[in-house]
């Protein structure tokens, strides 16, 4: 009892203090006492902290010692059959363990796709992006993400499925969740030989000595450029951004062979760099998917199952004592 | 414009229990309850029916419902159980409901009947949403029970009042715990897939759920009952109140949606 106290207090008071921001976060924000205190502590990221963990171990061997000694009483002095609470225990000891799986084994992972594009999975698998549909209600509130997807398998379409909020897909140990959805900004460029490249910000082009990157937009004109090419454009159609007053609002970063940076430079459509011009910028829809690899779920499931049956059990027991 | 009429009822049956307090009880005042309580659901079926889902995805709608089933359950525990509420307890239950109208009715709560956000439409939040308001009511009951038992000196009334904050939190906390922990842990999966993320919401509804256990642990192991249970009843109940209002307006996290 005195462990559940100390568990709940300490998980309470973990809700006063904002959890997994960086060092600087709490140095900035708290006076400089506390916020060693916090960090040394780890009381920033209290529910796998050393601290959490051990309460919660000593908490599971408890719990677990309880309840054997009950179960083996119980029934060496054969006293009536109440199984719920005991069926409340394991479920509870059960959803622990659960909860260590997931902490150990859990992956997640982000992918964003724009319509066409897709990306690998793992286990062989390919998430192919056929469509992406944002539906509104009347009021432009959000009503819908539906994210129409195939699953290819060595090249092969081997399931096609509509990934919504609240209706993920599963695929082998993982399952994919309509995230979110953003805009990305992509050039459109000509090389020398009058060839196109498609450059997405955060990627980069080769060329004789080095490369280039394509950094994005500028922060302080993105939303300004956002603003005004929302402005004119049907949802759902390629937007291309305007710029009326010949602004520099594309940033590059030109690296050497070794990846230094030799050179930042500010550029407008119609520019050149390493003899590429630019002859277009546009956003570009893209679905957000996180991808989640966690086994304990069927477990959790159980233990749900299990912490249930034993609630019901133990309420018809209680209910038909107070009859008697 | 329906709920503001049962607002209205519940304050004419509490006018009304107050004269059965003081003087002679007047039954017809629990039937008010009753009428608020019906009203309150025909509030929530309407507003379904605008925004073609469950009308409990934000606060004023949540409240709506909460007090519809205190209310409900206070009738159901005066007027059709074997062990009748002391009139007291009514009393402060239907004080709870209505102070719960009266913060539902805010300007700072938006009213409008606005369909919900892809997150929230999920049959697993509507489950999740309403077990754990149908334990939270009985908990508001097990309160009222518990302030009585703290306020009477009489042995026998004490006794009631024991048994009723037991039963209460019995009938309650199987609703809660499937309700907020488990419905609620199986929508998280779906909608953020993760069970659970010790956002401040959750970690406050497994710390009341674990003042809840104490009590009953206490109760069937060490046969502990008065006082201290009385007590251990009324912090479970501020933690219900502050999971639900403290949380969403004190701190940030998943369950931010007003």
């Amino acid at each position: 009892m005195v462990l559940l106290i100390l568990i709940a207090l300490l998980s309470a008071f973990s809700t006063v203090v904002p959890q997994g921001n960086e060092h600087r976060y709490y140095l900035a924000r708290y006076p400089d006492f506390i916020a060693r205190l916090i960090l040394s502590t780890h009381f920033h990221r209290f529910f796998r902290s050393a601290m959490f963990l051990i309460l919660a171990g000593l908490f599971f061997l408890n719990l677990l010692v309880c309840a054997t000694d009950r179960i083996v009483r119980r029934a060496k002095r054969g006293a009536p059959r109440r199984y719920g609470p005991d069926l409340i225990h394991v479920g509870v000891l059960l959803l622990m363990i659960s909860g260590l799986m997931s902490l150990t084994a859990r992956r997640e992972w982000y992918i964003r796709l724009a319509e066409g594009e897709s990306a690998q999975l793992g286990y062989g698998y390919e998430l192919f992006l056929t469509s992406f549909e944002k539906k509104t209600y009347m009021d432009g509130r959000p009503r819908e993400y539906v994210s129409k997807v195939a699953l290819l398998r060595g090249g092969q379409r081997e399931k096609t499925f509509e990934i919504r909020v609240n209706r993920p897909l599963k695929v082998e140990r993982m399952r994919i969740f309509q995230d979110s959805y953003s805009y990305t900004t992509v050039l459109s460029l000509k090389d020398p030989n009058n060839t196109r490249h498609r450059l997405k910000a955060g990627e980069s082009l080769h060329t004789g000595d080095g490369y280039f990157t394509f950094s994005g937009i500028l922060p302080e004109y993105e939303e300004q450029i956002l603003r005004e090419s929302y402005s004119d454009s049907a949802e759902g159609e390629r937007i291309e951004l305007h710029d009326p007053r010949r602004r520099d609002f594309l940033l590059f970063h030109e690296r050497d062979s070794g990846g230094e940076i030799v050179g930042v430079r500010l550029l407008a459509p119609d520019d050149s760099i390493s003899g590429f011009t630019i002859e277009g910028v546009f956003l570009e829809e893209q679905s957000g998917f996180q991808v989640v690899q966690d086994k304990s779920f069927t477990l959790v499931l159980i233990s749900f199952f299990i912490v249930g049956g034993g609630l019901g059990f133990t309420f018809l027991q209680k209910m038909g004592d107070m009859k008697k | 414009m329906i709920a503001t009429a049962a607002f209205m009822l519940l304050l004419l049956s509490l006018l009304l229990q107050i004269v059965g307090l003081l003087k002679k009880e007047l039954f017809f005042s629990y039937y008010l309850l009753l009428t608020a309580a019906l009203l309150l659901f025909t509030a929530t079926a309407m507003r379904s029916a605008v925004i073609g889902f469950f009308a409990i995805t934000n606060s004023y709608e949540s409240l709506i419902f909460y007090a519809g089933v205190i209310t409900l359950v206070l009738f159901l525990f005066r007027i059709l159980t074997k062990v009748k509420t002391p009139p007291p307890v009514s009393f402060l239950g239907t004080l709870v409901a209505i102070v719960l109208l009266a913060v539902a009715s805010s300007p700072n709560l938006p009213k409008e009947p606005l369909p919900p956000i892809p997150a929230l439409r999920s049959h697993w939040l509507v489950l999740h949403v309403t077990f754990s308001f149908i334990g939270e009511a009985f908990f508001v009951l097990a309160f009222s029970a518990s302030i009585y038992y703290l306020a009477v000196k009489n042995d026998r009334k004490k006794e009631t009042a024991d048994q009723l904050i037991y039963t209460s939190i019995g009938i309650g906390y199987p609703f809660f715990t499937v309700g907020a922990l488990i419905f609620g842990a199986i929508w998280a999966q779906y909608a953020w897939g993760s069970y659970w993320s010790w956002d401040p919401k959750e970690t406050w509804a497994l710390v009341t759920w674990i003042v809840y256990t104490g009590y009953l642990h206490t109760r069937f192991v060490k046969r502990m009952k008065g006082k201290l249970s009385a007590i251990l009843s009324i912090v479970g109940f501020c933690f219900t109140i502050f999971t639900f209002f403290g949380v969403n307006y004190l701190m940030s996290g998943l369950h931010s949606y007003g």
